[in-house]
């Protein structure tokens, strides 16, 4: 930081660099960006991805409530965090009820829920998340329309069916073909809607930017 | 059978004769909006983008805006790697600290052409269906992915026809309008589907325009787009887009429509979305003697000229009231200018508002207006989420400009009509 006159301040603004009032130059200076090497903060590594399983079976958590937006989903204070690893602890802790959500789910299981799941902003958190607490899939009756193209463009497998008119709780098992639609719950089997061909497309190669 | 707006547009630019709903189109957007969350977009690709370069560079238009100036040494660098990106790739749209809230300035620096395609990694690009543009937003995976690659998927959605008539009567917004039907259909009653405006839509100002397009993913909908007219081609045409820039397209007459709703302008009444949801919309008489600790005049749907006068008229001759701060965030630099050389902003300071930089400010709850445990705040934004204004204790109504400085006067909530 460097301190000045308001005359000097003002002058450099108009110069792009440090000048007096009376010495402004005709056009202002430009500089090349020092540029560091790389481009980003974090590269994911360019491996071939081993091709995702088609059937998912895990143990569900019920969550009977429609319209959870993504700041209850992942709340804004967090949106600076942007390594992955450390999304997972805040998933659910702004919705009423799921506080500790992120502590009592295991790698592998399933999100139930109703309608409009994933509602409000376009933030990528709200999904990697859930990947990063290694919740296997998430069902719901529709999803916010941003938060379906964002889980299907990141590989990460979500589907529409409506399991919270059946008695699932939370324990259960369920296990849910992603080519069919078909989840066989305790109560039976739910047609849902299977995954398009560019979803599967996408799902299967770990994500858009692995296609 | 006649086409919507949607397929229209969705089949030109994929080069299909014919889409129908449902269908999945591969389409080159004429644009990428990406703001401060470019530093995580480029992020995911650091390796790609140095061995592939920028696939189309007249493609991306970037602007900073979220958190501007920066709040942290975490955005102050998100910034900086920004610049370093536009520097390297030679992206020519950018837009740095200070130019204004990224939808207000794709339209006003002439971005936003009828019947294009633009989408951006912000949930509120909708906004520019209001210039009969097929804009959306996306995630951030696919906008790296547009970045290297330049085109993407869409699904041809279904469309809702939404038709006016009539004119609103004084002290009623285009604001009250898009709240009523985000009300009445719900936060999920457009989900993944077009929403068309038709009739009276000459009784909206382009600002209403944007207003209503602007809140179109507040009922889940793709788009929610206007015609081009009279009113949208002399907007343009102050932009600099004149009418052989583009080629505009318009839903059939007999276009499918799965659903139709009307409203009567006039019979549309102020109304106030209550806390937690945009859709807990109420007459704004059941808000009766509710107090505010702050109030919030600005943001991408309603901080533009029209809604700075509306509240400096209803402010003049007053103060804001004891207890109450209104803070004011034009949406750009550009209607800034214009309301300092009209006095606008001197009558509203003159009042006792707060004036803010251009850009999203408080909205998101990252700075400039975060709120405490207990408080309670009436907005002109866009949503009202728990938490969403940096605090899950505190709650927020929203409501248009308007009514939020009839607030302001009264101190308590106050109908604009009665003034």
């Amino acid at each position: 930081m460097y301190l000045a006159s308001p005359s000097v301040v003002a002058a450099s603004a108009v110069a792009g660099m440090i000048a007096l009032p009376q010495q402004i130059p005709e056009s202002p200076a430009v500089f090349e960006a020092t540029i560091p090497t790389g481009g980003g903060t974090t590269s994911r590594g360019s491996s071939a991805v081993a091709e995702k399983p088609s059937k998912i079976r895990g143990r569900v958590w019920v969550v009977r409530q429609d319209n959870i937006d993504t700041d209850m989903i992942y709340h804004n204070r967090y949106l600076t965090v942007t390594d992955i690893a450390e999304m997972g602890q805040y998933t659910l802790d702004n919705l009423a009820g799921w506080e500790d959500f992120a502590k009592r789910a295991k790698p592998g299981d399933i999100v139930v829920t109703g309608k409009n799941f994933g509602a409000g902003s376009s933030r990528q958190q709200a999904v990697d998340c859930f990947e990063s607490l290694g919740i296997g899939l998430i069902i719901a009756e529709s999803f916010g329309a941003i938060y379906e193209r964002n889980a299907i463009n990141k590989g990460f497998p979500i589907m529409t069916a409506n399991l919270l008119a059946t008695g699932l709780k939370d324990g259960d098992h369920i296990e849910a073909d992603l080519a069919t639609g078909e989840v066989a719950t305790p109560e039976g089997l739910v047609k849902g809607t299977p995954f398009s061909e560019v979803q599967m497309n996408i799902y299967k190669k770990g994500g858009l930017l692995n296609t | 059978m006649g086409k919507t707006f949607a397929e229209k547009v969705l089949a030109r630019k994929s080069g299909q004769e014919d889409v129908i709903p449902g269908q999945i189109v591969i389409v080159r957007p004429d644009h990428l909006l990406t703001h401060d969350n470019t530093a995580a977009i480029i992020g995911k690709i650091g390796a790609e983008l140095r061995e592939f370069g920028v696939a189309r560079k007249e493609m991306p238009v970037i602007v900073l805006d979220h958190v501007t100036p920066a709040a942290s040494e975490k955005t102050a660098t998100n910034h900086k790697n920004i610049r370093e990106f536009v520097d390297r790739y030679g992206i020519a749209n950018f837009y740095d600290v200070g130019t204004g809230i990224c939808h207000q300035v794709v339209m006003e620096k002439g971005h936003a052409k009828p019947a294009s395609i633009i989408v951006g990694s912000d949930s509120h690009t909708c906004s520019y269906g209001a210039l009969g543009v097929f804009s959306t937003g996306i995630d951030r995976t696919e906008a790296a992915a547009l970045l290297l690659r330049g085109e993407t998927w869409l699904r041809v959605p279904e469309t809702i026809k939404v038709e006016l008539k009539g004119r609103f009567q004084p002290g009623v917004t285009a604001k009250d309008l898009v709240l009523t039907i985000i009300g009445d259909i719900g936060a999920d009653g457009a989900s993944y589907q077009a929403v068309e405006f038709h009739g009276n839509v000459a009784a909206l100002s382009i600002e209403d325009r944007i207003t209503v397009a602007n809140m179109g993913i507040e009922m889940g909908a793709k788009v929610a787009v206007f015609p081009v007219d009279r009113l949208t081609r002399d907007y343009l045409e102050s932009v600099g887009v004149s009418e052989s820039d583009y080629d505009a397209l318009w839903a059939d007459p007999d276009a499918n429509y799965i659903r139709v709703l009307e409203y009567d302008l006039a019979a549309i009444e102020p109304v106030l979305a209550f806390p937690h949801t945009v859709d807990n919309v109420k007459p704004l008489a059941e808000g009766n003697g509710l107090v505010f600790q702050q109030l919030l005049l600005g943001t991408c749907t309603n901080g533009r000229l029209g809604d700075l006068e509306t509240a400096a008229d209803i402010l003049d001759g007053h103060s804001v009231a004891p207890g109450i701060r209104l803070l004011v965030l034009p949406a750009s630099r550009q209607i800034f200018d214009q309301a300092l050389e009209k006095g606008v902003i001197a009558r509203l300071s003159r009042a006792g508002a707060v004036i803010l930089p251009p850009g999203c400010g408080p909205c998101l709850g990252a700075h400039q207006g975060v709120l405490a445990p207990g408080e309670r705040c009436l907005s002109t934004a866009n949503r009202n989420f728990k938490g969403r204004m940096g605090c899950k204790a505190a709650e927020i109504y929203l409501a248009s400009a308007a009514t939020v400085a009839a607030t302001a006067v009264a101190g308590t909530l106050s109908d604009p009509r009665e003034l």
